[in-house]
């Protein structure tokens, strides 16, 4: 036998040794021995993934609190320059503002503590589907928390822990097709569906009646059922509406709160069982 | 120890510019498969056990990284190596329309393989993505810019093909 008809049985050889290996990482993804291997490799690329997130470091990471300015302050502001009455009406929507804030609170009070992540990775193959974090189970998150982004001061819901490593987690988008969230339309509808990714920009809310009151425009938020996300939350407003295939439902098509082209910072509302 | 030196260096470079590139430009469309083109330059200058042996390595760190299917990466990119490398001998690796051709071509196969295998172990039906689609000839453009850096980059280790 020649030398290269030897190297080219070695190199079969070693591509069915490699097929064979990486067949067993994919069939048994969920065993230990794959997780600790994993885990040992994201070790090793952290320090890539750490010199971006510090590349994109901004002075503070954005936080609820930064987004929870009291109203009150805005109220008992005298520079204004419009009349009385306009500072009255203000007043009262102010004083509105708190309480649905404080309404809005006490629903989030079962998710005891929030964590701010920079979006460390993403495969552009799964650009709509998934993005990593550089924060993990050490972090106190765990699967099913609910992530938010903050976008010129609004909170708007980005997905889930799907995975959590120990230094790292995987994020599921609301933009994944895989992807179901339980939603409620604002406005004269006041309407429950679900929101479902298209793996692309837009969302598709799902399931309303032929008959709703829904409009372009109207803003869609969390409804808290399913207990994963909390109530409230942003998911996009209505940009079109059409029948569903079967001619069943009404669907609307959504422009998501939050791009997800914009992810660089997001927050993880880490529920209390985990803390 | 430079011969180990430059593959390990090499290895850690390249998976710098592929998490670079997924952060600066996945989502524009633009987003290039640096890894895979790296491995087959490292068949097709290389042959094929060396073209599998750094797919398998860069599969493993790319499927850590990316906290995706831990396997799917080695084994494509080490078919990508094997593939190049047992073609090496039917292609002039040196000319720049070869390089772009045929890394446009591995980058189909490789992006078949990909779905299959997504849909095999994720069990999912995810629709067709523009933005994969306009990978393979992204790739192909700029095979020939990557080949010339790592030309560069063996001819400073002066580490060539060695050919028996």
């Amino acid at each position: 036998m020649d030398w290269e008809s030897y190297e080219r049985y070695r190199a079969t050889f070693l591509l069915i040794g490699v097929a064979f290996i990486s067949f067993l990482l994919l069939a048994f993804q969920r065993t230990s021995a794959v997780k600790h291997l994993r885990a040992f490799l994201v070790v090793c690329t952290l320090p890539t993934e750490r010199f971006l997130t510090d590349l994109n470091a901004v002075p503070t990471a954005p936080s609820r609190a930064n987004v929870q300015r009291n109203p009150a302050d805005l109220a008992g502001r005298t520079d204004w320059a419009a009349p009385a009455e306009e500072q009255r009406a203000l007043r009262v929507l102010s004083d509105e503002n708190a309480r649905l804030r404080e309404l809005l609170e006490l629903q989030r009070r079962q998710w005891a503590g929030s964590v701010a992540a920079h979006v460390s990775g993403r495969d552009p193959q799964r650009w709509f589907q998934e993005i990593v974090l550089d924060k993990g189970r050490e972090d106190g998150i765990a699967a099913d928390d609910p992530v938010i982004a903050i976008v010129d001061e609004r909170e708007g819901l980005v997905g889930r822990v799907t995975e959590a490593d120990s230094h790292v987690s995987k994020v599921m988008l609301i933009q994944d097709s895989l992807s179901a969230v339980a939603a409620t339309v604002l406005g004269d509808a006041f309407e429950d569906g679900v929101v479902e990714g298209g793996n692309s920009h837009d969302l598709i809310l799902r399931f309303l009646d032929r008959g709703s009151r829904i409009k372009i425009g109207d803003e869609v938020v969390t409804s808290g059922l399913g207990a994963v996300f909390p109530q409230g939350i942003p998911v996009g407003w209505v940009v079109d509406l059409s029948l569903d295939p079967r001619q069943l439902f009404l669907q609307a098509k959504l422009r998501p709160a939050v791009k997800a082209n914009q992810l660089r910072w997001v927050l993880i509302l880490v529920h209390h069982a985990n803390t | 120890m430079k011969r180990a030196a430059f593959y390990l260096l090499t290895v850690l470079a390249v998976l710098w510019m592929q998490i670079l590139n997924n952060h600066f430009l996945g989502g524009s469309g633009f987003s290039c498969d640096w890894v895979l083109i790296a491995v087959i330059y490292f068949g097709l200058f290389r042959g094929p056990l060396a073209g599998e042996t750094m797919g398998f390595v860069w599969g493993l760190l790319i499927d850590a990284s990316s906290l995706g299917l831990m396997g799917m990466h080695t084994l494509l990119y080490a078919g990508a190596g094997y593939l190049a490398g047992m073609l090496r001998r039917q292609l002039d690796g040196t000319k720049v329309g070869t390089q772009a051709v045929f890394s446009f071509g591995v980058s189909i196969l490789y992006g078949i393989a990909y779905v299959v295998i997504d849909h095999l172990f994720v069990g999912a039906d995810r629709p067709f993505s523009w933005m994969s689609a306009a990978r393979p000839f992204v790739n192909g453009a700029l095979a020939p810019v990557l080949f010339w850096i790592l030309a560069r980059w063996s001819g400073v280790w002066a580490i060539f093909p060695v050919e028996r």
